[in-house]
């Protein structure tokens, strides 16, 4: 499985949402309009842009890993790399207590939110019951990972908190039991390339690199 | 409130899809023996109106599948046999305002005719495959003119044991023929 890092192109612009179709009933004589939804629940689409790839090395493995997608053919986990916006705080970096770092100089890093579902949720289930120890509460818009045995990585947004109850879009795209990690350090999500990948050169160097996913909602061999 | 519609065609296995993404799971019902899963993800590419009248004419429409999936694929290859003259049921999912399914509703029945594959250029140089299901209601094969009839073979087809058109091939224009037995 290919698993695409943003963060490794120091992307401007990254716009992660879900969209959907909406049926219109017609606008009213009041210019009113009735609307409902007629997709399921939707899908989560990501898009980046504005990729910084002035390395050599970058701009190769930019080209490496579009290539490598095939076209939109083959699914690619897209990590969100958005951790302002998690529970897990900043990360936490410690040495040894005599202050020395591992041989390879890197420290002890503080391991961020730990979140496990308490009862089981039910395939397409819009409220999940989670208990979890961050470092920040859960205030609602945050993104959250369940890896699902078939479906694979699923990336779903916290819309509403009542207790340990939690209201999440889209719906449950596979059934999970009590006890399945929720990861909220890491929000990833099983998706496939949509379109074509900008990764022109300006003045035979510079690179700047657009893509946009897709949730791949092919199902699962 | 919201909903979304599928399409159930009876094949062997029946193909079950629907307009929303990822599967969903119905309980068992007057149709639908067991708890059954209708397939998502773009599966449905679109799903025509359809009429209800009482009398009026006999309606013939389309219905388009994505041609890539793995289902469609089987349907097109494997069950291209039974695909025609299967039933094909119009489906209404209706959901509360949190995505859970609260009912499911039969609008409409009729029957396939035929599967045809559509391969054609899009923009940019893609191209795309459709599978294009026609269906029918069961008077659409039928013309309305005076010299049509109910016939044997339509009738058996809706109700296996029923005989009551069975002289229908004898009739020709002009003549009359007394009921009871020949």
């Amino acid at each position: 499985m290919i698993h695409f890092h943003p963060c490794q192109f120091d992307f401007e612009d990254q716009d992660v949402r879900r969209e959907g179709l909406t049926t219109s009933g017609g606008t009213s004589l009041s210019g009113f309009e009735d609307v409902i939804r007629t997709d399921g629940g939707g899908f989560i689409t990501a898009e980046f842009s504005n990729g910084e790839t002035w390395e050599r090395r970058d701009t190769l493995a930019a080209r490496a890993i579009l290539d490598a997608m095939d076209g939109g053919a083959v699914p690619v986990v897209v990590h969100f790399c958005d951790r302002l916006h998690q529970p897990g705080g900043e990360m936490a970096r410690v040495p040894h207590s005599d202050g020395t770092p591992f041989s390879d100089d890197t420290l002890y890093r503080s391991s961020g939110a730990q979140a496990s579902l308490v009862a089981d949720a039910a395939m397409r289930a819009t409220a999940i019951r989670l208990t979890i120890v961050a470092e920040r509460p859960l205030i609602g818009g945050e993104m959250f990972t369940i890896v699902h045995p078939s479906w694979g990585e699923r990336a779903y947004r916290v819309i509403g908190i009542d207790g340990d109850m939690v209201q999440i879009r889209p719906p449950l795209r596979e059934s999970a039991q009590a006890g399945t990690s929720v990861d909220f350090d890491d929000p990833r999500c099983r998706m496939r390339l949509s379109g074509v990948p900008s990764n022109a050169i300006n003045m035979g160097r510079f690179q700047s690199v657009a893509v946009r996913f897709v949730e791949d909602m092919r199902q699962p061999q | 409130m919201n909903e979304s519609f599928g399409l159930r065609i009876d094949t062997v296995p029946p193909a079950r899809l629907w307009s929303g993404v990822g599967d969903l799971s119905i309980p068992a019902d007057i149709v639908e023996a067991q708890p059954a899963t209708y397939m998502g993800a773009g599966a449905l590419l679109n799903a025509p109106d359809f009429q209800q009248l009482i009398n009026g004419s006999a309606e013939r429409l389309e219905a388009q599948i994505s041609g890539v999936s793995a289902e469609a694929i089987r349907l097109a290859l494997d069950e291209a046999a039974s695909v025609r003259g299967a039933k094909v049921h119009f489906v209404r999912f209706d959901f509360d305002d949190a995505w859970q399914l609260i009912g499911v509703e039969y609008e409409a029945v009729f029957r396939a005719d035929k599967l045809t594959v559509e391969s054609q250029d899009e923009e940019g140089g893609a191209r795309s495959r459709k599978l294009t299901l026609s269906i029918g209601t069961e008077d659409t094969n039928r013309s309305r003119s005076p010299l049509a009839y109910f016939t044997d073979q339509d009738q058996r087809r809706r109700s296996p044991t029923d005989r009551i058109f069975d002289h229908v091939a004898g009739i020709t224009t002009g003549t009359s023929r007394r009921f009871g037995p020949r």
